[in-house]
């Protein structure tokens, strides 16, 4: 493996000229917009075997700021049928944290499939969307698994090996393609190389912080920034933090709520963006950050009590065993804060209450 | 003599001691019970077994009983509750007639178990007959009856009902007999089934102890999941107590039931406790010499000895009473180094905490050649929304970070029946499925993960990952691992109780047989979903034919620590070969 460390700095018109000589624009890419602020690629480092796929090298690719934007490979892999060899030339990429992203054919260099024919708009469709599943069968399966070596009639059965594709596999893989399927999914997703883009990428983000992770809309990259900043370092972030709240998926805010000490929680950031979205969240999260109350949240507990009436039972009697360890002081204000205009509203919030008051 | 006669005779002896006429008639011992249907499964919760009127929409057949009683004017008191408070009709409702005569109040209407009014009675005569008469056909429940002569009700609190109970009964602390087996095993699913199976065969003096009418657990007609995974070297066994591949929630399940019950009644060296339940287990210096277990009906109690005992409750229940080291919930990814990193908090949080997989509820329709109505079911739609089906699978499950599996049973059970009715009575309404008819909703919950039982070994991930050939390898899988998690946590407009799965294909693994023993009750095995393993390392060998194997294994286990006179550590020790070559010989 080597780690080269080459800046190529593009040309005025950006990532377009580079795309265009000697790469088009990418026919898939999951990244949103992020191609089109390409500004310099820096290999990285070199990947593959000599015998089978050959060696390809890796790009990181950045913004005019030094940003670091994505990964990029531009490979030719060789795929053969019927004794004719063929180098098919694709260009992939993937996200700062190993992700595949899309991938995008150069200019006259159309994939092809069974004894070369072209690949078709829907073939190409159908790659990137099985390129796009972690979980498909080729995780598991060798080729030879999936290839029936009984001859077929049907010459979109074949591969560009030869024997039919087996039925299992039909629903994945492009059509008399899935030879070039199976080899390029595995570049895709091939471990060595997911390793190597996170090492290249922990480097960069100790560097240059988490804060641009954070600041993407893309969840995944919100997802990683959170489990690798230790909770002690999460303070600096609180802001950002505070704002996702309103657009994380549950999954996402419950990781988040269990990770945020009770200090962060009751900072004026989170205070405006939290309690007010509480009654908006899923009820994991909101179990979340029930769970956190100490005497500390009191009053980001009486917000919440204000509509007590929308907890349900098991909510009710979560904060009423929180509220019972209460000081004394402590316990009894927010008793007192119990809004009794909602008696009724829910009859089971009142049964839980009245115990609280009992304790 | 029934058990409500017993009470009622009991308490009529009771009645000079306090000079008041007061008697307790457990609603599960009614001697007709219509078609009211006997719950025990949260009974270590709200303190018994009680009956429910689960009728999917249609009131159910009266219950009734009848005791020996005085003359005289009776106050009644009902416990049960409304399973479902709320600003409409309790779902839930019933009366209680004595003598046919009809007691002013509608019960099941108040919140939280506990002790509703049911109205007084002139009894004329020394014979009493009860009748619980259901009223809506919606999941009405009743525990027990209390009459007395005085207008008050004792007050009891929920700590002290047990004792209450007790003293109401005049048991005795102990259960009156006591039977001794060379191997007690508690809980009759596949893992269950299959330890007893394998025990017997070498000759062990089984019993098999079992809360329900029919034997196989989830795999059973009464809550209908197909068995999955593969035999191992245990197949001419399992076959004998697993299922065709039906559709989870068919009715296929009884031919599978008949073939089980007639298969495990074949075995003269089991002696199967059907509905009886285990409650309690006694372990001194670290070994169980008892469990007590009750008849679900009756009462009755029995005092189950023997040198070996098998936990396939599931719950891991004989392990908790007896002392047991058990984890819950699950482990942080770098507990055991479960990550996996797509997946991400979905397959293994980075913090620990108790959101395990959910339980199932499953049930099943019928397309019917004329219309047939569904009621409406206002307290159904909190938590089915606008959601519409007319089957169920498994992945309706339903599990929140809030819930125990096991404490909070009752209230996951309801919580699926609410997605059921409400998710079938939105379907009806849409006027395209008129024909459409429920034709069965289990009342049992299918769980699939619970408390885990710590042995020498703890099964993860890892080992799934890594294939480790263990020495002691006693199971084999090839099955996927398959980990759920609920689809809202994705997507918050999904239903709270619909779940996916994460697939993990693997080639074969294997489970050691450390893993089926505890580590610190050391006459203790365990089989099934409760083995020592961590939440991830759960998500594949969970299915019925891998938690057959295990329970073969120990079975096995069972036979050859006995021919030593040694416990399950020291045959792994001292007498592995020949453990390993009498597994071998299965095949």
């Amino acid at each position: 493996m080597k780690l080269w460390g080459i800046v190529i700095v593009l040309g005025s018109c950006g990532w377009f000229s580079f795309q265009n000589d000697p790469m088009d624009p990418p026919l898939f890419f999951e990244g949103g917009t992020l191609w089109k602020q390409a500004q310099q690629v820096e290999e990285v480092f070199t990947f593959g075997d000599t015998e089978t796929t050959g060696e390809q090298q890796m790009f990181l690719v950045s913004d005019a700021q030094d940003e670091a934007l994505f990964y990029y490979s531009p490979m030719s892999v060789v795929v053969c049928a019927n004794g004719e060899c063929k180098l098919a030339e694709i260009n992939m990429f993937w996200s700062l944290i190993g992700d595949y992203w899309g991938y995008g054919i150069v200019k006259d260099a159309p994939l092809t499939k069974y004894e070369h024919a072209k690949f078709e708009a829907a073939d190409y469709a159908k790659l990137h969307k099985l390129l796009a599943n972690k979980n498909s069968v080729f995780r598991h399966k060798t080729l030879d698994e999936l290839i029936d070596k009984v001859p077929t009639d049907n010459p979109l059965d074949l591969d560009a090996t030869s024997g039919a594709t087996k039925e299992e596999l039909k629903a994945e893989v492009v059509a008399g393609g899935a030879y070039s399927c199976y080899s390029l999914w595995h570049l895709a997703h091939d471990p060595v190389v997911l390793k190597h883009i996170k090492n290249s990428s922990s480097e960069y983000f100790a560097k240059n912080g988490f804060a641009k992770l954070l600041d993407s809309d893309i969840e995944q990259y919100q997802a990683y920034a959170l489990r690798q900043i230790p909770a002690s370092d999460l303070g600096v972030y609180e802001s950002r933090l505070a704002e996702l709240f309103t657009t994380a998926t549950p999954q996402w805010r419950v990781q988040l709520l269990k990770k945020l000490p009770q200090k962060t929680l009751v900072t004026s950031h989170f205070k405006s963006w939290l309690y007010a979205g509480f009654y908006e969240w899923d009820t994991h999260s909101q179990n979340n950050l029930l769970q956190k109350l100490d005497e500390t949240m009191m009053d980001q507990g009486l917000e919440i009590l204000r509509e007590y009436d929308r907890l349900n039972e098991n909510q009710i009697r979560l904060l009423v065993s929180k509220v019972v360890l209460w000081p004394s002081g402590k316990k009894n204000k927010f008793i007192e804060a119990i809004p009794l205009d909602k008696k009724g509203d829910n009859p089971v919030a009142d049964y839980w209450l009245a115990t609280l008051n009992k304790n | 003599m029934t058990k409500g006669l017993l009470l009622a005779f009991l308490s009529l002896c009771a009645t000079v001691l306090y000079g008041q006429d007061s008697f307790l008639l457990e609603a599960e011992s009614f001697d007709d019970k219509g078609g009211w249907v006997v719950d025990p499964q949260f009974v270590e919760q709200m303190g018994s077994p009680y009956l429910m009127a689960h009728g999917m929409g249609v009131p159910v057949a009266d219950a009734s009983t009848t005791v020996k009683t005085k003359k005289g004017t009776y106050h009644v008191w009902a416990r049960t509750r409304d399973w479902i408070p709320g600003p409409w009709e309790a779902p839930g409702q019933f009366k209680v007639k004595v003598n046919g005569k009809e007691l002013n109040e509608t019960l099941g209407t108040e919140i939280g178990w506990g002790w509703q009014y049911a109205g007084s009675v002139d009894v004329k005569s020394k014979k009493m007959t009860v009748t619980l008469q259901d009223l809506t056909g919606f999941n009405a429940r009743c525990d027990a009856l209390y009459f007395s002569t005085e207008k008050d009700m004792p007050k009891i609190d929920d700590s002290a009902l047990t004792s209450w109970r007790k003293s109401m009964l005049k048991e005795p602390q102990s259960p009156e007999q006591t039977q001794k087996f060379d191997l007690v095993v508690v809980g009759g699913g596949l893992a269950g089934c299959a330890a007893s199976i394998a025990a017997a065969e070498q000759g062990l003096k089984v019993a098999l102890i079992h809360d329900r009418p029919v034997l196989g657990g989830n795999a059973s007609e009464e809550i209908r999941v197909h068995t999955l995974g593969i035999y191992g070297k245990y197949e001419r066994i399992l076959r004998k107590i697993d299922t065709e591949h039906y559709p989870n929630g068919s009715s296929e399940a009884k031919k599978d039931q008949e073939k089980r019950d007639r298969n495990m009644k074949g075995y003269k060296n089991i002696t199967l406790f059907l509905n009886w339940r285990a409650y309690d287990a006694k372990a001194e210096d670290g070994t169980i010499t008892y469990v007590d277990a009750r008849e679900t009906t009756s009462g009755e109690r029995i005092r189950f000895k023997a040198p070996l005992f098998v936990d396939s409750t599931g719950d891991g229940w004989i392990g908790y009473w007896a002392g047991a080291e058990f984890s819950y919930g699950r482990e942080s990814a770098d507990t055991y180094g479960e990550a996996w990193d797509e997946w991400g908090e979905l397959w293994s949080p980075e913090v620990a905490d108790d959101f395990v997989m959910g339980s199932s509820v499953l049930w099943q329709t019928h397309k019917s050649d004329r219309k047939e109505n569904f009621p409406k079911v206002p307290w159904a739609k909190g938590v089915s929304g606008k959601h519409a089906a007319i089957a169920g699978e498994w992945y309706w499950e339903f599990s929140r970070n809030d819930l125990h599996q096991i404490h909070d049973g009752e209230q996951i059970r309801d919580h699926m029946l609410r997605a059921i009715y409400g998710s079938f009575a939105t379907a009806k309404e849409s006027g395209k499925h008129d024909n459409i008819k429920l034709d069965w909703v289990s009342y049992l919950l299918g769980k699939r993960e619970s408390r885990r039982l710590i042995g020498d070994y703890v099964f993860t991930f890892k080992d799934v990952l890594e294939h480790t050939k263990f020495k002691d390898a006693v199971v084999e899988e090839t099955r996927e691992i398959d980990v759920h998690f609920q689809q809202n946590l994705q997507n918050p407009e999904k239903p709270d109780f619909l779940s996916k799965a994460i697939f993990y294909e693997t080639e074969s693994y294997f489970i050691p047989y450390r893993s089926l023993y505890s580590k610190n009750i050391d006459n203790l095995f365990m089989a099934g979903r409760n083995f020592s393993c961590s939440h991830v390392g759960l998500g594949g060998p969970r299915v019925m034919l891998t938690t057959g194997q295990m329970g073969a294994a120990v079975g096995f286990a069972a036979s050859l620590c006995k021919k030593h006179q040694v416990k399950p550590r020291g045959l792994y020790e001292n007498h592995l070969e020949e453990y390993l070559a009498l597994i071998d010989k299965q095949q």
